[in-house]
This record gives structure tokens, C-alpha cells and sequence, in this order.
């Protein structure tokens, strides 16, 4: 084999080399991301605030009071609650980047927790950079779990949760999420699912249905 | 050396064929009928056995209701608090219904002399396999808050049906039976071995409000006073996704770059002999 020869080939297995490098760093990076999948055990007994046990769901409507604040127990969570809007195209408003984006948010256009109808509470799973925010575990959540939001007027209120609920954002049911209920219930929203990197967002919303039981 | 050259070509062309390709989304399950996510009210029946109801009357147990269950022409009701129901066509998923069903503030209780046995708070778990947990009280004291009580048979379940006018969605069949748990304590309670494991109960009816149901008393309609958001909430920046494997580029480099590395030794040995 000639030198010239030689280097060519030498040079063709460079290339390739660079390749291969460039293929592994895509094949690390490029694949689809999701939310961090959540240990928790389906049989693991609920987490419950009210000692003893509620003999009835029945609750009294109360007049309005924003919430306050939500501790959810099973999480860890301990979070003011502040206002949030619409947006221009109508969907509601999410805490903005700053000193409240881990903390939890209420839709003002929803009723407040302890009134007939959903209560909208949202929270962050996580932010573009710092990591996990206030609803990072939301998805552990499991029916019986109970969690407590205390409105502005001192009550403090507990929800039992009935379910918890995975929706593609594209095809989200606003009716069974936003719908009206014949007595005083929570939703807690936050994002899951798959990551779309090029609109930074998550695909799918998870979603926790909770009802008053107590007091 | 050029089968040797062909052969190099042909992996590496293999391993670039990664390139653009990428994983396969996980195909979800069917989709169900019906789903209601926070089940509101109406009622588990249990229309009760012969059978179970004269083995405690052999026994001198008495049953009655408790909270807000009621007994009436041998059906026990008790109403439905909260929970989910999720619903699939049958067949297309074990088991078909699936979900929680809460009945606080409402129980059973059973009576012999001065002994007073009470099963309450039922939760229904439709799921593999189908049970009905609940508290028991011994003489007003808790001996637990949550144990199996029943066991469910929902091979006899009939398909859903539901109630336009009534807005109600009723499953029936299902075949509630003694648990093997249950029957012994509540042996040990009564001083005698006569309750077993497995007796029959009754046959379950199971009704619940459909979503979307007006409210018919108090203040509030139940719905948002201002306007109800469209769509989901965009409620994260991605900084804990996990994931971002894609293994057939990484498979395709990793090839390339042995394919790389072969060639080099090729010329290196070539080299080698070249000078020897």
C-alpha cells in the first residue's frame, strides 16, 4: 500500500471516528425526555390529616375566601398559594419565573376551596433550569390520600383524594377538570408525561380530583 | 483486503442507517367507555343471601345498619362518598372495571348478647383481585382501620347500563363473599366456628352519579364563576426529564466507531507488513 494511499484510508477513519462520536453524544442526548417516572407504592396505606377519620363527607358551603396555603402530606408539601389569571388565549396562567414560581397557584376564576364547584390549585413540576418545584411528586398522589388548603378567613379545610388523572394537553377534558360538581372539590394540576424539548413543555397534564371532607 | 474494505463499507453504512431513526412511542392500552374521576354519590347495594343471613340467625347474630346505610326487604345500602370508576369494554382489559369506590359514615354491625362487631367506612377495589376493606370496632374500640372484608366475584358482573333521565350509570352482578380474614375474627368475636371463609353475602348493585349533575340544594351552582380555562396548564420547564437515550444512534455510533478502529488496525497491519 502506498503512503499516499495509506493516509487517505488513516484520513477516512478519522472521519469515521468523528462520526461514531458525534452519533454517541446524539444517541445520549437526543432521545425523548419525560417527567422523572415517580416511585411510589400503589399499596402503600394513604396518608390521612383527620384523626379520627371523617364519619361523613357531608360539608357545609361556605362563603368565599381565597386559599392560602396546601399541605399535602404524602408529598411534603408545604406551600403558600398566590392568585393566577388567564392568559390572553385563554388558558389559565401559570406562576411566573421569580420568588413564587415553586409555590402553588389559585385560578381566581375558579370558586374557592370550601365552595360548591372545583377549586383550580396549580403548581409547578419542575422549572427550565433549577430543578423539582412544589408539585414534583403530584403524581404519588393515590385515592384516600387527604391534604389540607387554608383559606385567608383561618379555616382550614381537608380534601380527600379521589383519583389522579393523566391528559395529553392537546386533548384535554376541560368539562370533567373544570366542570361544575354538586359540592365543594379541589384539582390539582401540574405537568407530566413526555418533554417536548423544541416547545418546552410537557406533553400531558396530571391531574389530582379531590373532595371536602372535613370539617 | 478489498472483501475486507467491502465488509467496512457495508457495517458502516449499517450503523449510519441509526441516524434519523427513532424510538418507538409505548402504544397505550384501549381506551375505556366511561371514566368518572370523582365519583359523587348514590349507592352500593348488596341484596343479602339466605344463606348468610340465616347462618347469623342460627347464630343469634343480629345485623343492623350503621350511619347511613340501610336495610330494607333484605337489600343493605350503603352511599357512595368519593372515589373513581373507570370502565373498559369487557375482554379488552382485566379486570374491565376499574377504580375505588368510599363509602364513609356508613356500616354494618353485628350483634350477639353483649358482643357488638362493627364493619364500616367500605372501600371497594374492583382491581385482581376484587376486595372490600373497611374498619372494624369490636364494642365501639377500633381492631383496625382497614381490612378485607369481603372478596368480590365480578365474573357474574353484567355490562354497564345507564340512566339518561336519571343521569346514573348502574354495574350489578358482582358476588360479594365472606373473606377468610373476616370470617375468622368474627368467629373469635362470636365464640364459634360456624362462619366461614367464602360464604356468600349477596349479590352487589353498584349506581353512581354521572359526572356533570346539577346541584339540587344549598348555595352555588357548582360551577367556576369566571371562565373556565381552555386547555391544560403549562406548568414546567423540563429541568428534571429523564430520558434522552436514543439507542438506535447510539448503537450507530458505537459501530461507526468500531468499523473506525478496524480500519485503522487494517492499515496499521498493512503498514506493518508494507515495511517488513
Amino acid at each position: 500500500m502506498s503512503r499516499a494511499r495509506r493516509r487517505g484510508w488513516v484520513a477516512a477513519a478519522a472521519l469515521l471516528a468523528v462520526a461514531g462520536v458525534a452519533l454517541v453524544v446524539l444517541g445520549l442526548t437526543a432521545g425523548p425526555r419525560a417527567a422523572a417516572p415517580i416511585a411510589a407504592a400503589d399499596t402503600r396505606a394513604p396518608v390521612t390529616v383527620t384523626a379520627p377519620p371523617p364519619t361523613t363527607t357531608a360539608v357545609p358551603d361556605l362563603p368565599a375566601s381565597p386559599p392560602a396555603r396546601i399541605a399535602v402530606p404524602a408529598l411534603g408539601v408545604d406551600s403558600a398559594v398566590n392568585p393566577v389569571g388567564l392568559n390572553p388565549d385563554g388558558t389559565v396562567q401559570v406562576p411566573a419565573p421569580g420568588p413564587l414560581y415553586d409555590q402553588a397557584a389559585w385560578y381566581t376564576g375558579s370558586v374557592t376551596p370550601g365552595q360548591r364547584g372545583p377549586a383550580v390549585i396549580l403548581g409547578h413540576i419542575d422549572s427550565a433550569a433549577n430543578g423539582p418545584s412544589v408539585f414534583y411528586r403530584l403524581s404519588a398522589l393515590r385515592p384516600l390520600d387527604e391534604f389540607t388548603v387554608t383559606r385567608a378567613d383561618g379555616r382550614t379545610l381537608v380534601f380527600r383524594v379521589n383519583s389522579v388523572k393523566s391528559y395529553p394537553k392537546d386533548a384535554f377534558p376541560s368539562q370533567a377538570v373544570y366542570g361544575p360538581t354538586t359540592r365543594p372539590e379541589v384539582r390539582l394540576i401540574t405537568c407530566g408525561g413526555a418533554f417536548d424539548a423544541r416547545a418546552r413543555s410537557y406533553v400531558d397534564n396530571t391531574v389530582v380530583y379531590a373532595n371536602q371532607i372535613s370539617p | 483486503m478489498k472483501m475486507r474494505s467491502m465488509a467496512v463499507a457495508g457495517v458502516a453504512a449499517l450503523a449510519l442507517t441509526g441516524i434519523g431513526s427513532g424510538i418507538a412511542v409505548a402504544q397505550s392500552g384501549p381506551p375505556p367507555v366511561a371514566t368518572i374521576p370523582s365519583l359523587t354519590g348514590q349507592s352500593t347495594s348488596v341484596k343479602l343471601d339466605s344463606g348468610f343471613t340465616g347462618a347469623l340467625t342460627s347464630l343469634d347474630v343480629k345485623p343492623a345498619p350503621t350511619g347511613n346505610a340501610t336495610v330494607e326487604n333484605g337489600t343493605a345500602s350503603f352511599p357512595i362518598t368519593g372515589g373513581n370508576v373507570t370502565v373498559y369494554k369487557p375482554g379488552e382489559v382485566t379486570p374491565y372495571v376499574q377504580g375505588t369506590l368510599m363509602h364513609d359514615g356508613s356500616g354494618l354491625s353485628l350483634t350477639k348478647g353483649s358482643t357488638k362487631v362493627t364493619l364500616e367506612n367500605f372501600v371497594i377495589d374492583p382491581g385482581q383481585p376484587a376486595t372490600l376493606k373497611g374498619k372494624v370496632l369490636a364494642n365501639g374500640s377500633t381492631v383496625a382501620d382497614s381490612v378485607t372484608l369481603f372478596d368480590l366475584d365480578g365474573s357474574t358482573l353484567k355490562p354497564i347500563t345507564t340512566d339518561a333521565s336519571a343521569n346514573t350509570a348502574t354495574l350489578t352482578g358482582t358476588t360479594v363473599r365472606l373473606s377468610a380474614d373476616a370470617a375468622a375474627a368474627l368467629d373469635k368475636a362470636f365464640g364459634t366456628d360456624a362462619i366461614k371463609g367464602g360464604t356468600t353475602v349477596g349479590i352487589a348493585t353498584i349506581v353512581v352519579d354521572l359526572p356533570g349533575k346539577a346541584a339540587s340544594s344549598g348555595s352555588g351552582s357548582g360551577s367556576m364563576p369566571g371562565a373556565m380555562p381552555s386547555g391544560g396548564a403549562q406548568t414546567g420547564g423540563g429541568s428534571t426529564a429523564t430520558g434522552g437515550v436514543d439507542p438506535a444512534l447510539l448503537v450507530g455510533g458505537v459501530l461507526t466507531l468500531a468499523v473506525a478502529g478496524g480500519a485503522l488496525v487494517v492499515v496499521r497491519r498493512r503498514r506493518a507488513t508494507d515495511q517488513g
